[in-house]
């Protein structure tokens, strides 16, 4: 992936690419924290964050210890190592700022850690053979592109009308709904730049 | 069983007013066949609403009659009756009535049906065009169940938009006057094969007799004037733009807006009230932004639907574009 630009990934990232609605990876507390606005912004940033320091540290970790090495099989361990720490860390300094957002998060702030777009970044860095710059972006992308979604989600979501939905759909079953559909226009970006 | 009731809707009557003349242009253009493609939408979008209300509920809103007629108007004109029975049930029941039926639903779902076949046909949904009958061919589609051009044009087997031989990079398009009224001909040669220059989907032929009913209803204020006017200045200024940087690639805006679907989906579907965004300053940013993802997909994607999936992405952003407009507002107020 010599050739590309990293700012041509940076942008593919946010939309033909992204994260969440083309390759379904962050599901989880996609579906669960996006009920209000103000967490889904903070849980948003947390993982723009987290996205943009791992990719740049797992790099490194793979690039200059695992390769040489040859021990690239522990890539996963490694990973997710390097993850762990980082969201510990960020733990901390949200604690420090925010009070209320801490409790906000909650349980799905130390999930961050197991978030598969995380280690899903990680590992598509490695596979798609980035450059240091072009993994950077590609991260702080995919974290934007992730948290573009989880907005867009809650802003839905606070638009619903719970009582008028059939009961069999309130909660997960309108959010995967309405996941599906916004997928559904994210196809509309394909073919403007191939990433991988 | 008894007989499906509609609750009547002042609003919607417009709408239906307003796409008449385009609607009656179609059979012009594309034979009696476009008709039934229409009622069959109609049919089956207010069938599938029936089917969810419970008892004693609300009757069904004319508003779905609307839908079923912008749905059948993006279709191309040689759609099966079965796809368009597909993408109908599918939209309707996932895009409105899974959200709770009308004013409840967050995405328009007559475009919701529409990417449903797109990416589910995306062949019949973009290679299968016929050229659209001419005013040289008086009575031309009225005569006929399937227009069929005639002799002349028999040595021509495929057939095209005329953004799609713009992509193609045909030597000569069709003029703006053509495009706008919709009087639209022309062929050109693809790997050794004469293709001819067609009129687009069922509704977007001709733009003129879409911006009758366009007009009437910003007039009648059925449509927000702010939607409208953001759309379609974005999309000249930024098409402009981009036709001066690249201009092998991109046609003028002049051509880009009468060519294709932007009179159909700037006047009848970025202004839906229910999904668009709905504060003032909030609607200014929608048009806008509709405007701009419409570009980029029309210009650079695999999809020849830019404005469709524009308005669908458009709807997805459009209530936390609300909440912040809201919040900012709050926030001055409190200053």
């Amino acid at each position: 992936m010599e050739g590309l630009s990293p700012w041509v990934i940076f942008f593919a990232s946010i939309f033909t690419g992204n994260i969440l609605l083309v390759y379904f990876l962050g599901m989880c507390s996609f579906l669960s924290v996006s009920k209000q606005v103000k967490t889904s912004l903070g849980l948003g940033l947390a993982v723009v964050f987290v996205l943009t320091i791992t990719s740049a540290l797992n790099y490194i970790v793979y690039y200059y210890i695992l390769e040489p090495l040859n021990i690239e099989y522990l890539r996963y361990i490694a990973f997710i190592i390097v993850i762990a720490s980082v969201v510990q860390l960020l733990e901390m300094i949200i604690e420090r700022i925010s009070e209320t957002l801490y409790i906000n998060l909650g349980i799905f702030l130390p999930l961050i850690t197991v978030n598969c777009a995380i280690l899903g970044v990680s590992l598509f860095m490695v596979i798609r053979k980035y450059t240091f710059i072009q993994s950077v972006l590609f991260g702080a992308g995919s974290g934007i592109g992730w948290m573009l979604a989880i907005l867009a989600m809650a802003g839905i979501r606070a638009r619903l009308n719970e009582q008028k939905i059939p009961p069999a759909l309130r909660g997960p079953g309108i959010a995967l709904i309405i996941s599906g559909i916004m997928a559904m226009a994210f196809i509309g970006f394909s073919g403007i730049v191939q990433i991988q | 069983m008894a007989l499906i009731e509609f609750q009547k809707q002042k609003i919607m009557r417009s709408m239906v007013y307003a796409l008449s003349p385009a609607i009656i242009g179609s059979i012009y253009f594309f034979g009696w066949r476009v008709l039934a493609v229409i009622l069959v939408s109609v049919i089956t979008c207010t069938v599938t609403e029936w089917l969810f209300l419970r008892k004693g509920q609300a009757k069904v809103t004319e508003a779905i009659v609307v839908t079923a007629i912008l749905f059948a108007m993006t279709l191309p004109p040689t759609i099966p009756f079965y796809m368009v029975i597909l993408g109908a049930v599918f939209g309707v029941s996932f895009s409105k009535m899974a959200f709770g039926g009308f004013g409840m639903n967050v995405f328009n779902p007559a475009l919701v049906c529409r990417a449903f076949l797109y990416i589910t046909f995306p062949l019949h949904m973009t290679n299968q065009w016929i050229p659209a009958a001419n005013f040289s061919d008086f009575p031309g589609g009225f005569a006929m169940w399937r227009f069929f051009a005639g002799n002349n044009y028999l040595s021509a087997v495929t057939s095209a938009t005329p953004n799609i031989a713009f992509k193609d990079g045909a030597a000569t398009l069709p003029g703006y006057l053509q495009l706008f009224l919709g009087n639209i001909n022309g062929q050109y040669e693809k790997l050794g094969e004469i293709t001819l220059i067609g009129g687009g989907s069922i509704g977007e032929t001709s733009a003129l007799l879409l911006l009758i009913g366009g007009l009437y209803i910003v007039f009648k204020k059925v449509a927000n004037w702010r939607l409208v006017v953001s759309f379609f200045a974005t999309f000249v200024v930024f098409m402009t733009v981009l036709h001066l940087i690249i201009p092998e690639k991109t046609p003028d805006a002049l051509f880009s807006i009468l060519a294709g679907s932007a009179f159909l989906g700037g006047f009848f579907m970025v202004t839906d009230p229910v999904s668009s965004a709905r504060t003032n300053a909030g609607r200014w940013i929608f048009g806008a932004m509709v405007a701009i993802l419409a570009i980029i997909i029309k210009s650079f994607s695999l999809f020849a639907g830019g404005v469709m999936f524009a308005i669908l992405l458009g709807n997805m952003f459009a209530p936390i574009i609300d909440y912040a407009v809201k919040n900012y507002q709050q926030r001055r107020k409190a200053a």
